[in-house]
């Protein structure tokens, strides 16, 4: 896996920046945004289920100001949600949006974009992104008309541009980034970004409240969560959920629920158990452990039963 | 992004209960079988509430619509007076509705059969089965799922091609099986749907499935399926055979490209604890 080769590459190599924790004031405006470090800030989404009223405000998404450039790190489930950001980045800054990420194609972090775009900022993602787009392009479209409808009354689903193979490092004035763009994990187009400067480290994939939802490969989510724990970040900004939070250790948690559906499920595959029986029994002691954990554990767990069943 | 098809699922809801009646509901529900299904696959003939010969149970909101596990089984132990002939499973809304036709004799033990399925939209899902008289009998349910067809491969198709046709037979004896034995078959195949587009050429997939599964335990026919592009990739069969003796028990598998595999399993003689 060349991704993660590279990225303990980095960690080894990456200089220790000076943690600037003391210095960042918490400042809370309407939009929910807190300053998380100089120049970071996030705006928290709520932790409601994906079918339920507000759930185009789901993820945590915000920006990254440097001296010429604001980089946007997801653009929220709806235009609504993104314009909003967008207005919060103005209150901020009058430097231009020159990037958004896109950390995967799940709909409550990019059905933003147009808000951006309009701005003229390139969309950066994940080389497998547009695919994932393309394959949903109908379905999104159908599904969230509304939630895409633009200032101007267009339907809008805007794919990056600047795709990442691998690593790509840019500078937003004075403001070094590094993105890494990942294996199948929770999806198989997960990036995840650094800001040098203040050691803050975004997982669009990290969930420390709400249930994890695999939709991409458990044993590479594994994997990432356990290489990632080892990047010397000061702290990270998972996809949802309380922020921020203190790295390596908000880690534990998934990799602990993601785990115990490996061992559960491989143990039942064992003895010959059928997709019922993992159904009934993998990782049922996590139940009081997650917020919507009805929402997405079976799934979960008829996932990682027909991933394992031929390995 | 299977679960992003999922989600649509509130949406779908609302919108039902705005249905200005329950009875209209339920007619639009079955428009596909009472204009198109029954007939062509069953003529004219009765069809009976089938409540005390089968019951069909599939869950009522599919948590991965590419792999909904279901079960049909059956009210009463295969006999020689009585027996269920074939069950019929058909999934309403499906691009091809028919997602499987069984076989079963005396020999079965229990008539009963599961698997795991795609929907593709909000459906109902019908079990139809014809016992030894020649009587037709429906269980019904509806499922709220949708895009299973459509759903990208799990694995890559090159890794599930190297393991195409391999085959795994396990069976486990139950108490309460009248000596019946509870079997599963899983057969490492694709199933392409032709409906599956490949994220990076960003070309359709040519249909590829299994078409038959019989399964002989010492050349008597246990089980035997014609199926289609609804049953999941990987396809997984439970069902159960008696073994009054020691022997072979033989799975086939012919796919749509015309190939055929095997796969052989060796059972000793019934335990006694049954
Ligand atoms: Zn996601």
């Amino acid at each position: 896996m060349p991704t993660t080769r590279a990225l303990r590459d980095a960690i080894g190599g990456l200089v220790l920046f000076s943690v600037q924790a003391a210095a960042a004031t918490a400042e809370v405006d309407d939009f929910n945004i807190t300053q998380v470090a100089p120049g970071v800030y996030v705006h928290q989404g709520v932790t409601v289920g994906f079918d339920d009223p507000g759930s185009d405000d789901i993820a945590n998404i915000g920006f990254i100001v440097g001296k010429d450039c604001v980089l946007v790190v997801d653009t929220g489930g709806s235009y609504r949600i993104g314009h909003q950001l967008l207005a919060t980045i103005r209150t901020v800054t009058s430097r231009p949006v020159c990037y958004v990420v896109n950390t995967h194609v799940h709909p409550d972090h990019i059905l933003g974009n147009a808000a951006f775009a309009e701005e003229g900022a390139v969309v950066i993602g994940h080389s497998r992104l547009p695919g994932a787009l393309a394959h949903n392009r109908a379905f999104f479209l159908d599904q969230y008309s509304e939630a895409l409808r633009t200032g101007d009354g267009r339907t809008d689903l805007v794919a990056p541009t600047l795709l990442v193979e691998d690593r790509l490092d840019f500078d937003l004035g004075d403001r070094p980034i590094r993105i890494w763009a990942h294996a199948p994990a929770h999806t198989d187009q997960d990036l995840s970004l650094l800001d040098l400067n203040s050691g803050t480290l975004w997982l669009g994939h990290l969930f420390v409240e709400r249930i994890p939802a695999l939709d991409g490969n458990l044993r590479g989510w594994i994997e990432l969560t356990e290489t990632l724990q080892q990047l010397d970040a000061a702290r990270v900004i998972p996809g949802n959920g309380p922020l921020p939070q203190p790295w390596p250790s908000a880690g534990d948690a998934q990799l602990r629920y993601l785990r115990t559906l490996l061992g559960d499920v491989r143990g039942i595959l064992a003895v010959g158990g059928f997709l019922e029986d993992a159904l009934d029994r993998a990782g049922a002691d996590e139940r009081n452990q997650w917020a919507l954990f009805d929402q997405h554990h079976k799934t979960n767990v008829t996932r990682v039963y027909t991933e394992l069943e031929w390995e | 992004m299977r679960q992003i098809e999922k989600w649509i699922s509130g949406l779908c809801l609302a919108l039902a209960a705005g249905a200005p009646a329950q009875a209209l509901a339920d007619s639009s529900e079955d428009a596909v079988w009472n204009e198109r299904l029954r007939s062509e696959h069953f003529g004219d003939r009765p069809i009976v509430d089938g409540s005390d010969v089968i019951v069909l149970e599939a869950p009522r909101r599919a948590e991965d619509a590419a792999v909904v596990p279901v079960s049909i089984s059956a009210a009463f132990p295969q006999t020689d007076e009585r027996y269920i002939r074939a069950i019929t499973l058909l999934i309403d809304n499906n691009p091809v509705p028919l997602a499987g036709r069984f076989r079963f004799g005396p020999r079965s033990g229990r008539a009963d059969i599961a698997m795991r399925v795609r929907v593709n939209a909000y459906t109902p899902m019908r079990a139809i089965a014809e016992t030894n008289d020649g009587t037709l009998h429906m269980s019904r349910t509806f499922i709220k799922a949708s895009g299973g067809c459509s759903a990208p491969a799990g694995a890559d198709l090159k890794t599930a091609m190297q393991r195409l046709g391999r085959m795994k037979l396990a069976t486990r004896n139950e108490d309460d099986s009248d000596g019946a034995m509870l079997t599963q078959l899983r057969i490492s195949h694709p199933n392409v749907t032709g409906m599956q587009m490949d994220q990076v050429t960003r070309l359709y997939a040519p249909a590829h499935f299994v078409k038959e599964v019989e399964v002989s335990f010492n050349g008597t026919p246990v089980m035997s399926a014609e199926t289609d592009i609804s049953i999941s990739e990987n396809p997984s069969f439970r069902f159960y055979f008696v073994p009054e003796e020691a022997g072979e028990l033989v799975a086939t598998v012919t796919d749509s490209n015309g190939l055929t595999f095997t796969h052989t399993e060796v059972i000793a003689a019934k335990t006694a604890a049954n």
